[in-house]
């Protein structure tokens, strides 16, 4: 089901959050009474963005606050310098002479390296993860339970718990695509950066795959870490080839990618 | 020349004045709707499924004579608001179905299973459902949650941070385009799904 008018339906966030104009909201009604789709999100979206609007602050608090990212390899490299410099401050002044060979050593340092690596360009955040509901009727299977139990470590950032109890769910059922995509994935936030995309690629192998577009993207960028250029580009070029949800952030990540001077 | 189809607002003026072929078109349009949103929430749940049960159920509140000018509840309501009134409609219809079939499954989170105002169980299910909100759109990209965060913002009229405001209009029509589709996704993902 798509809209019949794209033109008016990418109205219909701005119309929830009463941002058009009296004539274009009109438009956007009256388009409501012909469009399945924009009919149907509206639905859904009127009661969800009420809820924020209604009683704002606990959201606009939440979003305010910056999630703990990685550290890129680039700062973690100046923090280092700067360091070096306090520490040779504190150095007796005898040895203080040695101060301007070291500091033109850096200097040098920093000027031959590159400026930019690969790696800092990798963006690694869990994906959300909610415990799907097991229909009445449905025993949940052995490897259903480990890997719920593991996803409940998961949903806590307990990655080292995760991946133990995933590993055991895909002892028992190796063929679900799910199972090796939230194992590659921690394996990916915890830096073992091989085993994740040893599990990645076996994600992108299974069929019925549900997480296709996601195992490519963190494919992607555990290529990054291992600085792989051409690996890292072919699966940020699969991601906006599926067109999904990571396509826009593919396609920046390219355009990056080509900018870094090539090795 | 084809007139183009009046909209909500002119369907319901002309409804009003006692136009037949307006109040007919209007109907036929909501229907067609109501019958495909109701078929994709309920179709599963029911076994005893008739797809015009809950179009029947909504037109008939719709229809019921208002207590005080004795006309169409429909014909009372402002355009303005009309929108939101008729899915509270449709959303108690599709609740009410689902909760009487004792095999669906209540403890998917579903938007129709609000309870009513006066209910004690509301509140907690308000939290509930500000709690699931909140996970979604805090697991979201930096990126993307910067634009919620200027939407509701922008909502509430308060100045926006730097990095918005700097953008053009067409930067940020396009940054909301995409993180709408985002968004529904995300929603899905948390049984708030279309």
């Amino acid at each position: 089901m798509k809209c019949i008018a794209p033109k008016i339906g990418k109205l219909s966030l701005l119309y929830h959050f009463d941002q058009l104009s009296n004539e274009e909201r009109k438009r956007f009604e009256a388009h409501l009474l012909e469009c399945d789709h924009c009919f149907q999100e509206t639905y859904v979206l009127g009661s969800v963005t009420e809820k924020m609007q209604k009683d704002p602050e606990p959201f606009l608090a939440a979003l305010a606050k910056k999630k703990p990212t990685r550290v890129p390899a680039i700062k973690q490299r100046r923090e280092f310098h700067i360091g070096l410099v306090e520490a040779i401050g504190r150095i007796p002044a005898l040895v203080r002479i040695a101060i301007p060979v070291a500091a033109a050593m850096v200097l040098l340092f920093l000027l031959i390296r590159p400026t930019a690596e690969l790696s800092d360009l990798a963006l690694i955040e869990p994906v959300p993860y909610r415990s799907l509901q097991i229909k009445s009727g449905a025993e949940a299977t052995d490897a259903e339970r480990l890997f719920e139990e593991g996803m409940a470590a998961y949903v806590q950032k307990d990655y080292a718990s995760s991946i133990e109890k995933l590993v055991l769910a895909i002892r028992h059922d190796s063929t679900n695509a799910g199972f090796h995509f939230y194992l590659g994935l921690c394996y990916l936030l915890s830096d073992s950066v091989d085993l994740a995309i040893e599990h990645l690629q076996k994600t992108i192998t299974l069929d019925g795959n549900p997480v296709l577009e996601k195992a490519y993207w963190y494919l992607g960028n555990a290529w990054l870490l291992k600085e792989d250029r051409a690996q890292a580009l072919a699966a940020f070029r699969k991601v906006v080839e599926m067109e999904g949800d990571y396509e826009w952030e593919a396609q920046e990540i390219i355009g990056k990618i080509e900018k870094l001077p090539q090795k | 020349m084809m007139e183009p189809e009046p909209g909500i607002d002119g369907l319901l003026s002309a409804a009003k004045r006692g136009e037949k072929t307006a109040e007919n078109r209007l109907f036929s349009l909501l229907r067609a709707r109501i019958l495909n949103l109701a078929q994709r929430r309920i179709k599963g749940r029911d076994p005893a499924w008739q797809p015009d049960d809950v179009v029947q159920e909504v037109f008939k509140v719709m229809c019921a004579p208002d207590e005080f000018q004795g006309k169409p509840k429909y014909q009372t309501i402002a355009p303005d608001h009309f929108w939101q009134w008729f899915f509270t409609i449709v959303r108690h219809k599709i609740g009410d179905r689902i909760r009487k079939h004792p095999d669906t499954n209540l403890d998917a989170v579903v938007l129709e299973l609000q309870p009513s105002e006066d209910d004690p169980a509301r509140e907690a299910w308000d939290e509930e459902l500000k709690r699931l909100i909140q996970q979604v759109v805090s697991q979201m990209r930096a990126k993307d949650r910067q634009t919620i965060h200027a939407l509701i913002l922008k909502s509430q009229g308060y100045d926006l941070p730097d990095e918005v405001a700097s953008l053009s209009q067409s930067a940020w029509d396009s940054r909301v385009s995409r993180f709408r589709k985002k968004f529904r996704n995300a929603l899905k993902k948390f049984d708030l799904d279309l």
